[in-house]
């Protein structure tokens, strides 16, 4: 059994902030955050409310395992937690790519990215931390 | 430490079918799928929430290898607590849009809300025999 390293607490701590946040803004205030401040130019109602409510089960299960003590018990959702960002990484370029979004989407898009790359080598350098 | 029983090797087989499944519909058919039953245009969201369930698909594959219950009861809580909030959000926006979407999408809903109500019930039951 492998002890829970601090760098790793810390992640999951961040990775339970970023959770709740987006949470809050996909499913409290999504109408305002996306058709007022982001100017989202598609309609759906459930896709940004499912997107939310999936990331506020990622935060509270972030937080459940900072209480844990092995790594073997988080090792799995961490790395579920690595592949989600990664993909999340991979369809945001892939939209820009493809789809012509107006500037303020766009910007949100690039900063997202921009925050999920962040967090994808934050999870990759704890990853490698607890396997050496 | 505890052994997998077989109901939850079976509730993990099924979880990964039917998140394979709706994986597969949400990200390579998402114009038909959603955009066809609604006329919802975001390509994003659905997308996104598609990726999550080819991952909890792959998730739970990677469960199924593992042979303590201590290494997956965090990852497998965290795959089918995904009903908490896609259950009554699905049904809210049903319920809140029946009269602009086509019967079609209502009858889609209603499988859907049946497929997951099956699942999460069997994912409670094989939770709370696995803990006594």
């Amino acid at each position: 059994m492998t002890e829970i390293k601090k760098i790793t607490k810390i992640t999951l701590g961040w990775y339970c902030v970023a959770g709740l946040l987006f949470a809050f803004m996909y499913l409290v205030i999504s109408d305002f955050y996306f058709y007022t401040i982001v100017q989202w130019p598609y309609n759906d109602p459930v896709g940004l409310w499912i997107s939310g409510g999936i990331m506020l089960i990622l935060g509270i299960t972030a937080l459940m395992a900072i209480f844990k003590k092995e790594w073997e018990e988080i090792k799995l959702f961490f790395l579920f937690a690595i592949m989600w960002v990664a993909y999340m990484i991979i369809i945001n370029i892939v939209a820009i790519a493809i789809l012509s979004f107006p500037e303020t989407p766009l910007m949100t898009l690039i900063t997202n990215i921009i925050l999920l790359t962040f967090n994808l080598v934050l999870g990759i350098i704890c990853w490698m931390k607890q396997k050496s | 430490m505890t052994e997998i029983k077989k109901l939850t090797k079976i509730s993990l087989i099924a979880l990964s079918i039917i998140y394979f499944i709706f994986g597969i519909l949400l990200v390579f058919l998402t114009e038909t799928f959603i955009g066809g039953l609604t006329g919802w245009t975001n390509p994003l969201s659905p997308r996104n929430f598609g990726g999550i369930l080819l991952l909890g698909a792959i998730l739970a594959i990677l469960l199924l290898r593992k042979k303590e219950w201590e290494e997956i009861k965090i990852p497998f809580a965290f795959l089918f607590s995904f009903f908490i909030m896609t259950i009554p959000i699905e049904l809210i926006v049903m319920i809140v849009y029946s009269s602009t979407v086509p019967a079609a999408a209502i009858s889609q809903t209603i499988m859907n809300e049946i497929i997951m109500c099956s699942l999460f019930t069997l994912g409670i039951v094989s939770y709370l025999r696995q803990r006594s």
